[in-house]
C-alpha cells in the first residue's frame, strides 16, 4: 500500500528518513531513503511531496544514505556524505546542499546500474497518446523545454532519464523532480508563477545555482502509464536563434539517440533494436528557438502538422 | 556459533539450493539482495533462479532486479572478450603463449563459474622472458600505464608478480600482465614454468591454464594473495570449479599431487576446508583425510576458522561488529605477510604511510 509523502504524518516521515528509510516510488523503481540532516529532510519532504511512499516493508530497487561521516561532519562543519552502494566517489557536499546530494545519488545510481530499461538523457513528455523524446547534452534547455510543456497540457514523464522499455517498445515515465539551472529558473518563475513548486534556489553547487521543481501532480499520478513514442525532437536553444523546425534524416535521429544514451553498450543488441523501432516508427525533426514559448509552440506545431491522430 | 551463523546466512542457503529463495519474506529478500550485491553476486543469483526454472515464482520486484544484474553481467564479459579480442590483435605475431587467469579464462571457456559473473579487469600470464616484449607491443598498439606513481611502478617491476595495470583509453578496462601467480616476494614460490608448460590451448596461442592449476591459482588468489574479506564470491568460484571438473576421472589424484609439486598443498587445504564449511561442496573423504596434513597448526587452524566465518561474508548494514574489524585487519596484515619478508614490509608500509602525508 502507498500513500502520497505529503499525507503521512511530519512525525512518522522524519522517523523512516532518519531511521529505517523512507521506500520512495519513482515511475518502475523503489530507493530506500535515509537522510541524516534534518534540514534535508524537510526539503526532501517538499519537493517529493506529491510522490507516492510505502507504508509497509517492500523490496527496494536501491538504497541511498545522505549522511555526516563523523561527529564533526554531523554537527560542526556539517556535510553530507552520499553513499549509494554502486562505487560511487562523490566529493561531500555541505549540508546546506544535501537536497542535490541526494538528486545525485538518485541520477547516479540509474545512470550506473539502471538495465531494465534503455536510458536517454532526454526530456519526455506526452499529449492525447502522442509520446515525444527530446534527447539533448546537458545545458541544452531541454530540462526547461520539458517543464514548460510539463506546465503546458502536457504530461511529464522525465527530463533526466528518458527511458525505453525494450519489449514493449514503450516509454516508461520516470517523472523525477526537474533541475533548473541557472537562468532557467528565473524563466520557469516568470512561465507558471511564482506559487507553483520550487524549491528554494541551491547556490554554489558543482552545477551553478540550482532550483528543483516538483513535476504536475497529475504527471506523478499517472507514472505507472507508458506512452508509444511518436516523435524525437532535437530541442536547440540559441539567444539569437530565429524560430525553425529543421527537418533532420532518421540516421541523425537514431545517433543522437544512441549518444544521448547512458547504457546503450550495457543493453546492447536490445537496445539497438529498440532505438532502431522507435525511429523508424517516428516523426524526427531539431527545432530552434530563442525563447521558453517559442520552443513550446514549435512542439506543437510539429506534432500537429506530422502526427494524425 | 560461527557455524550456525553460515547455515543461517541467505545468501549461503541460496547459492547452495535456489529453491530457497521461493518463499523469502520481504525482510528477508532485503537482506539478501543487499548481501548479493555486496558480494557481486547478483547476476549469479538470477542465473540459478532462471536455469532451475524458478523465474515465475520470484515477486515482480525481486525480477527486476535480478534482471537488471544479469544484463551487467552479460554486458561486462562482452567488454572482456571484446578486450581480449583486441589484445589478441596487439599480439598478433607474438610466438608465445597467453595465457588467460580467473575471469577471463572462465568466460573464454564458458564455465560455470562464470555465469552472471561480474569481471572488472582483463588478467593475462606470460613468461617472464617474453614481459618486456609482450609489454612493449601493448605500449605500441595504444595501451597506457594508469599507475605513474615511480614507487608503485617500481613496486610492480622489482617484487610484484605483474606489470604496472595497463588501460586503453578508449575503452578503460584494466589488463594485468602477469608472469607469476604469486608476488615474486612471496613465502610460496609455486614453479611457474611448470603451469605455463601444462597450459591447455583454446585458440591459437590463446591459452587457459589446467583444470587443475585453474583451481590452485584461485586458492592462491584468495588465500594468499588478495583479501578474504567479503570474497565469499571467489570461495564460490572453487565451489564451482570442483563440481564441474570432478567428474573426471583422476582429477582429485591429479590435484593433489599436483599441489603437492608446485607447494600449493596448504592454499589446496584452505580451499577444501572453507568450500565444505561454508558451501558443503562434494569432496571424497578419502582427498579430505589426505589432505589433512597439509593443515596449519591446532591454534592457527582455530584462529583462521574463527576469522575466515567471519569475513568470508559481508556484515548485512549496521551489523559489523568489533571482532569483524579486528579479523579483517588481522587477515589483512596476513596477506602482507605471507606476499613479503619482514624488511621489505616495513620498508613498503613506511613509504606508503608517509606518502599519505605528502604530494605524491
Amino acid at each position: 500500500m502507498t500513500q502520497l509523502l505529503q499525507k503521512i504524518s511530519k512525525q512518522k516521515s522524519d522517523d523512516a528518513l532518519s531511521k529505517s528509510g523512507l521506500l520512495l516510488n519513482v515511475g518502475p523503481f523503489r530507493t530506500n531513503i535515509k537522510i541524516g540532516f534534518k534540514n534535508v529532510r524537510e526539503e526532501f519532504r517538499q519537493v517529493y511531496k506529491n510522490y507516492p511512499v510505502e507504508q509497509e516493508p517492500a523490496i527496494s530497487n536501491y538504497h541511498l544514505n545522505i549522511y555526516g561521516k563523523n561527529l564533526f561532519r554531523r554537527w560542526i562543519r556539517k556535510q553530507a556524505t552520499i553513499e549509494t552502494l554502486m562505487n560511487d566517489n562523490f566529493i561531500p557536499l555541505p549540508a546546506e546542499l544535501g537536497m542535490v546530494s541526494v538528486e545525485m545519488g538518485l541520477n547516479w545510481q540509474i545512470a550506473i546500474s539502471c538495465r531494465n530499461f534503455v536510458l536517454f538523457h532526454a526530456g519526455v513528455v506526452e499529449k492525447n497518446g502522442v509520446g515525444i523524446i527530446m534527447p539533448a547534452m546537458s545545458g541544452s534547455g531541454k530540462s526547461t523545454l520539458s517543464a514548460g510543456l510539463a506546465y503546458d497540457g502536457w504530461r511529464f514523464l522525465a527530463d533526466e532519464f528518458g527511458m525505453l522499455d525494450n519489449a514493449s517498445g514503450q516509454l516508461v515515465p520516470y517523472p523525477r523532480p526537474i533541475s533548473l539551472k541557472n537562468e532557467s529558473i528565473q524563466v520557469m518563475k516568470d512561465w507558471i508563477g511564482n506559487d507553483e513548486p520550487f524549491s528554494r534556489v541551491y547556490e554554489g553547487t558543482p552545477k551553478g545555482r540550482i532550483c528543483y521543481l516538483s513535476p504536475p501532480a497529475q504527471s506523478i499520478e499517472h507514472m505507472g502509464q507508458k506512452v508509444q513514442p511518436k516523435a524525437i525532437i532535437l530541442p536547440v536553444f540559441n539567444k539569437n536563434a530565429v524560430p525553425e523546425i529543421k527537418p533532420i534524416t532518421k540516421t541523425m535521429a537514431f545517433f543522437r539517440l544512441v549518444m544521448s544514451s547512458a547504457n546503450y553498450g550495457e543493453m546492447g543488441e536490445a537496445a539497438f533494436k529498440a532505438i532502431s523501432k522507435v525511429v523508424d516508427e517516428c516523426a524526427v525533426c531539431e527545432i530552434h528557438y530563442s525563447s521558453l514559448e517559442q520552443g513550446i509552440a514549435l512542439v506543437n506545431e510539429f506534432v500537429a502538422d506530422n502526427i494524425g491522430n | 556459533m560461527s557455524k550456525n551463523h553460515i547455515r543461517k546466512n541467505l545468501l549461503i542457503a541460496a547459492l547452495k539450493n535456489p529453491a530457497s529463495m521461493k518463499n523469502l519474506s520481504i525482510a528477508e529478500w532485503n537482506i539478501l539482495l543487499f548481501d548479493a550485491h555486496a558480494a557481486g553476486l547478483r547476476g549469479r543469483l538470477g542465473e540459478d533462479i532462471l536455469a532451475n526454472g524458478l523465474w515465475e515464482e520470484m515477486p515482480q520486484k525481486v525480477r527486476q532486479i535480478f534482471e537488471s544484474s544479469m544484463v551487467d553481467a552479460k554486458a561486462g564479459q562482452r567488454k572482456i572478450m571484446w578486450e581480449l579480442n583486441r589484445i589478441r590483435r596487439a599480439l598478433y605475431g607474438f610466438d608465445g603463449k597467453i595465457i588467460l587467469l580467473k575471469g577471463a579464462a572462465y568466460i573464454a571457456l564458458g564455465l560455470n563459474v562464470s555465469r552472471g559473473r561480474i569481471s572488472a579487469d582483463i588478467d593475462i600470464l606470460v613468461a617472464k622472458n617474453r614481459l618486456d616484449q609482450v609489454e612493449d607491443l601493448m605500449l605500441k598498439a595504444g595501451w597506457q600505464h594508469h599507475v605513474l606513481n615511480e614507487y608503485d611502478q617500481r613496486y610492480y617491476r622489482l617484487w610484484a608478480h605483474e606489470l604496472p595495470p595497463l588501460k586503453h583509453p578508449d575503452r578503460q578496462l584494466e589488463v594485468d600482465i602477469h608472469h607469476n601467480i604469486l608476488p615474486q616476494t612471496s613465502r610460496l614460490k609455486p614453479d611457474i614454468d611448470l603451469m605455463i608448460e601444462d597450459a591447455v590451448k583454446i585458440d591459437k596461442n590463446i591459452h587457459c591454464l589446467s583444470p587443475q592449476d585453474m583451481l590452485l591459482h584461485s586458492a592462491v588468489h584468495l588465500f594468499h594473495d588478495g583479501e578474504i574479506r567479503g570474497s565469499i564470491r571467489n570461495l564460490l568460484e572453487q565451489h564451482d570449479m570442483i563440481g564441474e571438473y570432478a567428474q573426471e576421472a583422476c582429477f582429485w589424484q591429479t590435484l593433489l599431487s599436483r599441489a603437492k609439486a608446485l607447494g600449493l598443498s596448504r592454499p589446496l587445504f584452505y580451499t577444501l576446508h572453507y568450500c565444505m564449511m561454508f558451501l558443503e561442496t562434494e569432496i571424497p573423504e578419502t582427498v579430505l583425510r589426505d589432505m589433512k596434513k597439509y593443515a596449519p597448526n591446532y591454534l592457527t587452524g582455530k584462529m583462521m576458522d574463527f576469522m575466515v566465518s567471519r569475513i568470508l561474508l559481508v556484515p548485512g548494514a549496521g551489523q559489523s561488529t568489533m571482532l569483524y574489524y579486528l579479523s579483517c585487519k588481522i587477515l589483512y596484515m596476513r596477506s602482507h605477510w605471507l606476499k613479503m619478508p619482514p624488511v621489505l614490509l616495513l620498508r613498503h608500509l613506511t613509504t606508503k604511510f608517509f606518502r599519505q602525508f605528502g604530494k605524491e
